[in-house]
């Protein structure tokens, strides 16, 4: 082989000088560090959003994460520059005729381009970590420079110029290297992302890699495997190179050795790339063993559990648990199935006045009994039990691709996830990683009957490690000597966690509630901005307490409340079936360490944000320095208050609008660790009784979420729940973001019958009282359904569904409201009517609410707004009420409807009015023949009307367009567009919109303009001639709400040819084969019907087609109406 | 003997043959390699510096094979190409002592002192902070042959030095080459350029067409040419007719018709009268008429 290291390092010498002379590598260079100076001021030395600072290795993986995109892309160009440079110039030729050997050239070269970008790196570095001196000071994690360099550019740089050098020598062309590169580069970074667990991820901008202060970086032997995977490939292609490149090499065996060692380098990076799959695989494999294992036993040995005693011996990383506990058996129970995380090893178990045999399968601990238990008398079990948490057993009802999802922080750093912490130093048990025996299975997804949770009487014994600080629910008493602690809540609870670290405690008591914060390690240079206003704290406290019970008309149910620090990576995933989020646990929220990715909680910052410094003027600059802090104060506390947000996401290179639920909502806390309603017919029901009468999050329906995503989540889910069963909607993980809304749905759809007797907001105050009856306590909801029984005279048991079947939906056509204005002695009276006109099979309900300007306006503050109406198949009914003031709108709400949209808000203006001497008693009444929104001798084709309407064919795409056209068409149940006003439309595409025409859907098909060559066409068969008017349905407020401001330049438009173009929308009306031009302004078009003109027709089809010529940014083909003169 | 070709032949991957069966032997000293472009003098320099691999045959330099042990051969070779003009962007002195450096000179103290020795020698020492890519033509093939010289090879292989150079500067470039040539050095001269020859060279051998036509020293080269080139004069009518038959090798207009020289094995007639000559005479006898035999 003879490799000489002082010729590789003297071609390395001399390549380096050629790399740092071209103007390629100076260019980046100067960007680099500009860009690192750059950032560094913005996210270190600036005040803004250093919230997510506090964690200090945050800025050193940023800033190589930014370098390392950079990087990777300018080596592509260099590594494959100077091969180029080698072909052509006969210079270089002298150097080949020199002794040295292929491998000490190349590599000498491989290295100049690397060293150059360490140096680099280093650099960037540098400044990163002068800035953070500057401003953080000397505690920062110093280490965490060294380790982001070796697991984000080391690795990286590696891998590129490895294989761009090899694609350069196999292709020998360096235009089709590089945009093959580019390209490679371009779709790992966006398009790849987590797949097979960010194995395709060699930049390492996808994979987690945020190292938490308290527990360093998760799952640290899995990243450096897969860091590794790219380093070995790397090197593998650099040494292949050595065979690859084109010089004669110095003798004839000489690549011999470095063939194998590039075999054996790539089969290296192969191997780690196949492991770290294989890792993920065996994780998921374990996964499905146990859900398997829990749908084997989910029907075997159902117990609630009464109390439970858990002492807990921490054993530097191990734990040895002793569960007494006090179980009552359900039915026939010879077995009994508990679940534990089947990482501990259960040493004995023990019955007391039983002989019993256990089997411990996997997670499952299946005790058998000599003889069948007495049915609900407690018997008591003791169960040994010792060893490390095995996170896999943690959320089995969330599916693969959502568990390696990635968490972002500062919308670029990935942050890995965690559900369990069991170290020497640190220990985080929440419920979700089984610490402790529970009856029953985990998860199963033939059954959701595994959601059943009962309230159950903790007490927690803890020994911890020396000198760490155990933390559970319940008053804590501590031995003499503090090692031992005692953790007895007052309450019976859903469930208890255990956390074991360096806690430092502060804490406050205000009205005789204990509030605290666990701090591991401390934040005090936090906290001491707060240190002057100490004393109103109290202040604070008490009236955001009173805010929240005022707002979920209960008390907090607890005598502490606890913020628990806890890493950086920990995260929890919303349940169907809870509202409650990991991250709140009965009497404690769990905050991220230094609350790094919440501002709130950075006090320094939202001080100064307050304070409205340079850089934000958004500050009251008046406030004084108490003030401010006031505010400061009342942002942290107010963390718990919101239920969420709403946040964009593109999937598939589909921007949709979600809710985002704020995980810390406090409702869990006095709701969810506060009452339960069980039902072993409907597991749902306590979700649904939660749903119906807790606070549940709604931040509100927007329309123009709706508009953007084509269909709203309601509607989504209805959609589905006509198809499928409501079990199915539950479990898919494809659906999970809409099972809420399928819920939401189903229970006012259950409880619609009861809100028709007794109204809405009384059903619900009666049924809140009824489950609030029993604190702590578990209630079937049998009970309730008895007691809404005597009470409305409403019989809910019959309503309980099949599971499994999709759900029935109704269909209405929906009458134009009327407005009757009444003079009488007293006053004037104002008759609203509604009407519904039920066309499908299904009976069903719709919920109608009257608007008012204002509260007072109806006239009468006490009667009720809105009111359920249930509408039988094919059955018309009619609303009638009375009111002092005009209703300003109608909101409508079709419940369990196929209708789109599914709620309409129809506007005063639209209506019918009259003025009328007579009222009709305000009631519900149903009425013969239909709703007809038609007069007589009209005919309207919509274009729903599959047989009288028809589109053009689309303009042929390009075979890339229309395979991912396909591809993102795969497996949507929604046919449904968004749409937007900045989207191109270039064939015609389906949406709905309340102010578009419709029987029961109110669609349309829009385009974008173009040559005139697209068009939309209504054939209308006339059976009788005569002169006729011809309408169009316009809807201008689809695309003058957000053109108002172009609304000049839109009459003056011109096309691509310089023509000027109009906002006409052009028409050819006619029969036969001979048609006029008509065209129509649609800017001063009226919402609704406008007449296109009068025409005598013949008894045959009239044809009206709309081309897509027009100066407006849509065309809209909706609906055309023909009127008999 | 230095060099040791036997039965060379090279293909190209379109069949045709550049290098067809050479057999050469040569010695120390400034050997002169003749022949027209395309003759396959190229394929052959690049073969014997070990930038290409034969398809058949032997070298041997200086007693290594240059198909096993490529290694030894380079540590005795310095090769100045062609086309010695794109250079990367490194000053005179870097460029040269990278090669010194890449040539095995490890010691930096001593290659300093050799390079600034080289470039004292070729004329480049003011210009030695210099980017390469900025130097005159001549400059540069200047700094060519002192990349090419700065190890001391036994073996020194210049392609087509004299290409584009100005007569003053290919005097002085010959002289450099002679100057080597002393010391124990065999010098392999490729050119098309016959006066780069009979300037410097006692050995040559001549090329056309992938085979040696001549191999001996110039002045046999003009020994086998001697009664084979002509003077006459013609008439333009008479002209055309003999430009037909002959190699026309020089044409002086002469009153209304003109005055040739031409090189043919036996008299064209027209009162043609024997001439002494040249190598360039020879040259054209070899390309055109000895190679059509």
């Amino acid at each position: 082989m003879g490799l000489g290291i002082t010729n590789i390092r003297i071609v390395s010498k001399y390549e380096t000088k050629l790399l740092v002379r071209g103007w390629f590598f100076k260019v980046f260079a100067f960007l680099a560090l500009f860009a690192a100076i750059i950032l560094g001021s913005i996210y270190i030395l600036s005040q803004f959003p250093e919230s997510q600072m506090v964690n200090r290795s945050v800025i050193p993986y940023m800033f190589m994460l930014v370098m390392n995109v950079g990087q990777a892309v300018v080596s592509v160009f260099l590594a494959s520059e100077y091969l180029k440079r080698d072909k052509q110039l006969d210079t270089s030729e002298v150097f080949y005729t020199r002794p040295l050997s292929n491998a000490e050239y190349l590599l000498g070269k491989m290295w100049a381009t690397l060293k150059v970008f360490f140096i680099l790196d280093a650099a960037v570095a540098m400044i990163a970590l002068i800035m953070s001196l500057i401003k953080y000071g000397v505690d920062l994690d110093y280490l965490s420079y060294i380790w982001y360099f070796l697991l984000l550019s080391v690795p990286t740089l590696v891998f590129i110029v490895g294989l761009s050098t090899t694609l350069m020598l196999i292709l020998n062309n360096q235009a089709i290297t590089m945009v093959l590169l580019l390209a490679y580069i371009g779709v790992t970074l966006f398009y790849i992302d987590d797949l097979y667990y960010y194995l395709f991820d060699y930049i390492g901008f996808n994979i987690p890699m945020l190292k938490s202060v308290v527990t360093g970086f998760s799952g640290l032997p899995r990243l450096i495997n897969h860091r590794l995977c790219y380093l070995l490939l790397g090197i593998g292609l650099i040494l292949t190179d050595i065979s690859l490149f084109h010089r004669l090499a110095n003798s004839r065996y000489s690549l011999l050795p470095w063939r194998i060692a590039a075999v054996v380098f790539l089969a290296g990076g192969l191997y780690a790339g196949f492991r770290h799959v294989h890792l993920y695989k065996m994780d998921e494999r374990f996964r499905a063993d146990m859900v398997e294992l829990d749908n084997r036993y989910f029907s075997t040995g159902g117990a609630v559990a009464q109390s439970c005693e858990l002492t807990v011996v921490q054993n530097g990383d191990s734990l040895n648990v002793r569960a007494d506990m006090t179980v009552r058996p359900g039915q026939d129970a010879r077995q009994l199935v508990f679940t534990l995380n089947p990482g501990f090893m259960v040493r004995n178990v023990s019955a007391v006045g039983h002989q019993v045999e256990f089997e411990r399968l996997m997670h499952l601990i299946v005790l058998t009994f000599d003889k069948t238990l007495p049915e609900d008398e407690p018997v008591n079990i003791i169960m040994e039990y010792g060893g490390k948490a095995d996170e896999r057993i943690c959320y089995l009802d969330i599916s693969d691709e959502k568990l390696i999802e990635n968490v972002k922080a500062l919308s670029m750093l990935n942050v890995g996830k965690r559900y369990l912490y069991q170290n020497k130093d640190f220990t985080m048990l929440t419920p979700e990683s089984y610490w402790y025996p529970r009856p029953g299975v985990a998860y199963s997804d033939q059954s959701p009957e595994w959601q059943l949770s009962y309230f159950t009487d903790f007490v927690v014994n803890v020994t911890p490690n020396p000198g760490l600080t155990p933390i559970s629910q319940g008053l804590c008493t501590a031995n003499s000597d503090s090692t031992s602690y005692t953790f007895t809540p007052e309450t019976s609870l859903p469930s208890v966690s255990l956390f074991i670290g360096d806690y430092t405690p502060k804490s406050m008591m205000v009205d005789s509630t204990m509030y605290t914060v666990w701090e591991l390690g401390q934040w005090d240079d936090q906290f001491e901005v707060l240190d002057s206003i100490r004393d109103t704290i109290p202040v604070f406290i008490r009236d955001i307490r009173r805010f929240m019970e005022y707002q979920a008309e209960m008390s907090y149910p607890f005598k502490r409340f606890s913020i628990v620090e806890v890493p950086a990576q920990f995260t929890s995933y919303k349940r169907v079936w809870t509202s409650a989020y990991e991250q709140l646990q009965p009497e404690m929220a769990l905050v991220h360490e230094r609350g790094f990715d919440m501002r709130v909680f950075q006090f320094q910052i939202m001080k100064r944000m307050y304070s409205g410094g340079r850089f934000n003027r958004r500050g009251n600059n008046n406030m004084s320095e108490k003030e401010i802090l006031h505010n400061v104060l009342s942002a942290a506390i107010n963390f718990m208050v919101e239920a969420g947000s709403y946040g964009g996401s593109s999937r598939n290179g589909r921007w949709t609008m979600t809710q985002v639920d704020n995980p810390y909502y406090y409702h869990p806390l006095f709701y969810n660790f506060r009452y339960n309603v069980y039902s072993s017919d409907w597991p749902m029901a306590n979700r649904m009784v939660e749903s119906i009468t807790g606070n549940t999050p709604n931040i509100g329906s927007a329309m123009w979420m709706r508009r953007m995503n084509g269909l709203s989540e309601d509607e989504k889910a209805l959609i589905l729940m006509g198809k499928y069963g409501f079990d199915r909607i539950m479990s898919d993980p494809e659906w999970e973001d809409l099972a809420d809304n399928a819920l939401t749905l189903k229970t006012n759809d259950f409880f619609a019958p009861v809100s028709a007797v007794m109204g809405y907001e009384r059903m619900v105050d009666s049924i809140s009282a009824k489950t609030r009856e029993k604190e702590f306590a578990n209630v079937s909801f049998d009970s309730i359904l008895d007691w809404i029984q005597v009470y409305s005279g409403v019989d809910l048991q019959g309503r309980i569904e099949a599971w499994n079947q999709p759900a029935r939906l109704a269909c209405y056509k929906i009458g134009t409201p009327l407005m009757t204005t009444v003079t009488t002695d007293t006053a004037d009276i104002y008759q609203a009517e509604i009407a519904f006109e039920n066309i499908s099979d299904n009976p069903g309900y719709v919920s109608v609410e009257f608007v008012f300007y204002e509260t007072e306006n109806a006239g009468d503050e006490d009667k009720p707004k809105s009111m359920v109406v249930s509408v039988g198949a094919h059955e018309t009914r009619r609303i009638v009420t009375h009111w002092f003031n005009t209703p300003s709108s109608i909101n409508v709400n079709t419940m369990l409807s196929s209708n789109l949209p599914h709620q309409i808000n129809m506007d005063n203006s639209d209506w019918s009015s009259y003025t009328g001497t007579e009222l009709t008693p305000e009631g519900v009444y149903t009425v013969r023949g239909g709703v007809d929104n038609t007069a007589p001798g009209e005919i309207i084709v919509d274009n729903e009307d599959s047989r009288l309407f028809s589109l053009s064919r689309p303009l042929r795409t390009g075979y890339l367009s229309k395979w991912i056209d396909k591809a993102r068409e795969n497996k949507n149940e929604f046919i449904y567009e968004g749409f937007s006003d900045w989207r191109t439309y270039t064939q015609w595409t389906l949406i709905t919109d309340q102010n578009l025409y419709g029987d029961y859907i109110r669609s349309a098909y829009l385009i974008s303009p173009g040559d005139g060559g697209q068009y939309a066409r209504w054939s209308i068969p006339l059976t009788v001639a005569g002169v006729y008017d011809v309408y169009y349905y316009a809807s201008p407020s689809m695309y003058q709400n957000n053109n108002r401001n172009r609304r000049w330049n839109n009459n003056n438009n011109r096309n691509n040819n310089g023509r000027r173009v109009t906002n006409d929308y052009n028409f050819e009306i006619g029969q036969f084969n001979s048609s006029d031009r008509v065209s129509m302004n649609m800017w001063r078009a009226d919402e609704g019907w406008n007449l296109l003109g009068t025409f005598r027709f013949e008894a045959d089809t009239v044809n009206v087609t709309l081309n897509n010529k027009s100066g407006i940014r849509i065309i809209i083909a909706d609906a055309v109406r023909l009127v008999k003169r | 003997m230095s060099i040791t070709i036997k039965g060379l032949s090279h293909y190209y991957p379109n069949g045709k043959k550049a290098l067809n069966d050479i057999n050469l032997e040569i010695p120390s000293g400034m050997f002169g390699l003749l022949g027209p472009n395309g003759a396959g003098k190229s394929t052959l320099m690049r073969i014997l510096v070990t930038l290409m691999e034969p398809t058949e045959g032997q070298v041997d330099i200086c007693g290594y094979d240059i198909r096993t042990q490529r290694k030894e051969v380079r540590r005795i070779l310095g090769y100045l190409p062609q086309d010695f003009r794109f250079f990367a962007k490194y000053k005179v002195r870097e460029f040269l002592e990278y090669s010194a450096a890449l040539s095995g000179m490890t010691n930096s103290a001593a290659r300093g002192k050799a390079v600034d020795e080289m470039l004292e020698q070729v004329g480049l020492y003011e210009a030695r902070d210099r980017y390469a890519q900025n130097l005159s033509g001549g400059m540069k093939r200047r700094l060519g042959i002192a990349q090419a010289l700065i190890h001391q090879p036994k073996i020194l292989v210049v392609d087509e030095p004299t290409t584009g150079l100005d007569p003053e500067e290919r005097i002085r470039f010959r002289n450099l080459l002679s100057e080597a040539s002393t010391k124990d050095t065999t010098i392999i001269l490729s050119t098309h350029i016959v006066g780069d020859i009979s300037s410097s060279c006692t050995e040559m051998a001549m090329l056309n067409q992938g085979q040696v036509m001549f191999r001996g020293s110039p002045a046999g080269m003009l020994k086998e040419t001697e009664g084979k080139v002509w003077r006459l004069k013609v008439t333009n009518d008479q002209y055309a007719e003999i430009n037909q038959r002959y190699a026309v090798i020089s044409t002086i207009p002469d009153g209304l018709g003109w005055d040739l020289q031409v090189v043919s094995k036996e008299s064209p007639g027209y009162g043609a009268v024997s001439y002494p000559p040249n190598l360039e005479h020879a040259y054209v006898y070899f390309t055109e008429i000895k190679d059509k035999e």
